[in-house]
């Protein structure tokens, strides 16, 4: 039996009101991408003298204006912006300075990872924060009701890098079931997945509550009980059809903080992503790739606030006006 | 009509209470030199001495000591940048729900821009840059968080600029900026204890994390984040050198968020606009 539990607007052919939202909403996306790289440019340049936080600490006054020289930091402020954005967009931009590859090479390679690791993440936050926050509300007992979500609440004050901590203590040290770092096998995915999923789910467990909350006395889930509809049906199909709206806007909301607590992710379960590059590269002073990483992050982050965007607007008929 | 007494908040005022006090009077409670190494008695385990309660690391550094004075960095970056932001947001909100027009899009453009970079990126960037400093890390977590409070005030003002009592004001001759300090700023403080102290939690969260990744303070000064950096390397043989400093944050941002929740309530139930 096969029964979408996704309002119909989404299995429907009618795309087409989309099409004027669809523009507006790339335009914002292109002006937040060029806002971004704009920002970062003029704070790797004014914020000091960047071929002085580039150069090793005791670096002579001629290796730093080598590096000056080498990275246009001697040219017109102008001059730079256009050369930075044409060597973004082109990908040309300088090499990275402890690897043959350039920036970009370097930060592409770690790009699958990163992605396999916030997909994984996202996927069980919202398992978790879904059966949590669905359990919190028809669970058959007081204790499935209150049980889960008062444990999973504790983790909202829990530091993301604490969780990893105590999840290596428990999986590797103890119980010895899990590798403690690295990306050698599908296992090493498990624990690191897991952190980014317990940051996220107390909201999502939270928000999903009270919107299945508030539509539980709503007209329609009347009319449909009167139509003599299943209570399942009428729970899965209607009610929790009807709460995902604001659920998705809030993983994309969070979109920024998830990008943030995938840093210290990385850093924790030394996963070889964009986030332990780049502080790896912060802490070699790698300038080339710190840019290229911060600059890709933005964009990663514009691309999934866009895409959350559309899914709402496909999920909520209303939102397209 | 009684109040409900709740225990959960009481308990947490108190333990917070207890470790601002810990943190701040630091020179006095704590038992050791937080930087003296004692290689003799290196990686001691917790509850086993009286002189060191929480252990040492592997320097030989009495634990307790280095838990206590490094929760004056989050606590001292937390309450700065909490001030900083409500400076920011507070007086933005109040000039851009006062009256619509191109000052309130404008700032509501330049909220909508900070909120959509990815903060701790942005501060990863900007310590690399600048160099490793408290300030700058307060001033960075400051302009991260200020349109969380610039969006509540504006729209309290927004919806209390319609009543009768702000008309009266104003034909009484009362100035805008008298009519902002005593009639909105009054209104709108139970809604700013809520989002200050939400503010408060995330800030701790920041500050920790960026000292946790090396970037928010210069190592040989006790942090409760970079305390667990240092432990995890040891985490194998001597679990209480990471352990003992998380749980302190654990417990400081607990009881910080139980505050916060209790004080969101409550304002609800004052029928507040929350």
């Amino acid at each position: 039996m096969s029964r979408s539990i996704l309002p119909s607007a989404l299995r429907g052919p009618g795309l087409s009101p989309f099409s004027g939202i669809l523009v507006q909403r790339l335009i914002a996306a292109a002006f937040a991408v060029w806002a971004a790289v704009t920002i970062v440019f003029f704070m790797v340049t004014l914020a000091g003298d960047p071929a002085l936080a580039l150069a090793p600490e005791d670096a002579s006054a001629e290796a730093v204006e080598r590096i000056r020289q080498r990275y246009g930091f001697d040219q017109p402020l102008l001059t730079q912006y256009l050369r930075f954005f044409s060597d973004l967009v082109t990908g040309s931009f300088p090499s990275s300075l402890y690897s043959q590859k350039t920036a970009f090479q370097v930060v592409a390679e770690r790009l699958p990872n990163t992605f396999l690791l916030a997909g994984a993440g996202v996927t069980l936050g919202v398992l978790i924060g879904g059966t949590v926050g669905y359990l919190s509300v028809f669970g058959r007992w007081r204790l499935t009701r209150g049980g889960p979500l008062t444990l999973l609440m504790l983790f909202q004050s829990v530091p993301a890098f604490m969780t990893g901590i105590l999840l290596i203590m428990l999986f590797s040290l103890t119980l010895r079931w899990l590798p403690t770092s690295g990306a050698r096998t599908w296992a090493s995915l498990i624990m690191p997945a897991l952190t980014v999923g317990l940051s996220l789910a107390p909201s999502i467990a939270r928000l999903l509550r009270s919107a299945l909350r508030e539509q539980l006395t709503a007209d329609y889930v009347n009319t449909a009980r009167a139509k003599g509809l299943s209570r399942r049906r009428i729970r899965l199909h209607h009610i929790l059809g009807n709460s995902l709206v604001p659920v998705v806007t809030l993983v994309g909301l969070q979109a920024g903080g998830l990008l943030g607590g995938i840093v210290v992710v990385e850093t924790v379960f030394a996963w070889p992503g964009l986030g332990h590059l780049l502080v790896t590269a912060v802490n070699l002073h790698d300038y080339p790739v710190v840019v290229t990483a911060v600059v890709v992050v933005a964009l990663a982050y514009v691309t999934l606030s866009l895409f959350t965007d559309l899914l709402v607007l496909a999920l909520n008929p209303r939102a397209r006006g | 009509m009684m109040r409900r007494l709740s225990i959960a908040p009481l308990l947490a005022a108190l333990l917070l209470t207890l470790l601002v006090l810990a943190a701040v009077l630091a020179p006095w409670v704590a038992p050791h030199d937080p930087l003296r190494q004692d290689l003799a008695n290196f990686m001691l385990p917790p509850f086993q001495s009286l002189s060191h309660p929480l252990g040492t690391d592997f320097l030989g550094r009495d634990i307790f000591s280095r838990v206590i004075w490094g929760a004056r960095p989050p606590l001292l970056v937390g309450t700065f940048s909490v001030l900083l932001a409500l400076l920011i947001g507070v007086p933005l909100g109040l000039l851009s729900g006062w009256r619509d027009g191109l000052g309130d899009t404008l700032i509501g453009r330049l909220a909508d821009v900070q909120m959509s970079i990815p903060g701790l990126v942005l501060a990863l960037l900007v310590l690399a840059m600048l160099g490793k400093n408290l300030a700058l890390v307060t001033l960075i977590i400051a302009l991260e968080s200020w349109p969380l409070h610039y969006r509540v005030v504006r729209s309290y003002v927004q919806t209390a600029r319609n009543n009768a009592y702000i008309e009266a004001a104003r034909l009484a001759g009362v100035g805008p900026v008298g009519i902002m300090v005593r009639h909105y700023l009054p209104g709108v403080m139970p809604l700013l204890a809520v989002t200050a102290t939400a503010n408060l939690a995330t800030a701790v969260l920041a500050q920790s994390a960026l000292s946790y990744l090396g970037m928010g303070i210069v190592p040989p000064t006790p942090d409760l984040g970079l305390m667990v950096a240092e432990g995890q390397t040891q985490l194998a043989g001597a679990w209480w050198i990471a352990v003992m400093p998380g749980l302190a944050l654990i417990a400081l941002l607990m009881s910080v968020q139980v505050i916060g929740n209790a004080l969101a309530v409550a304002g609800r139930r004052d029928g507040g606009v929350a």
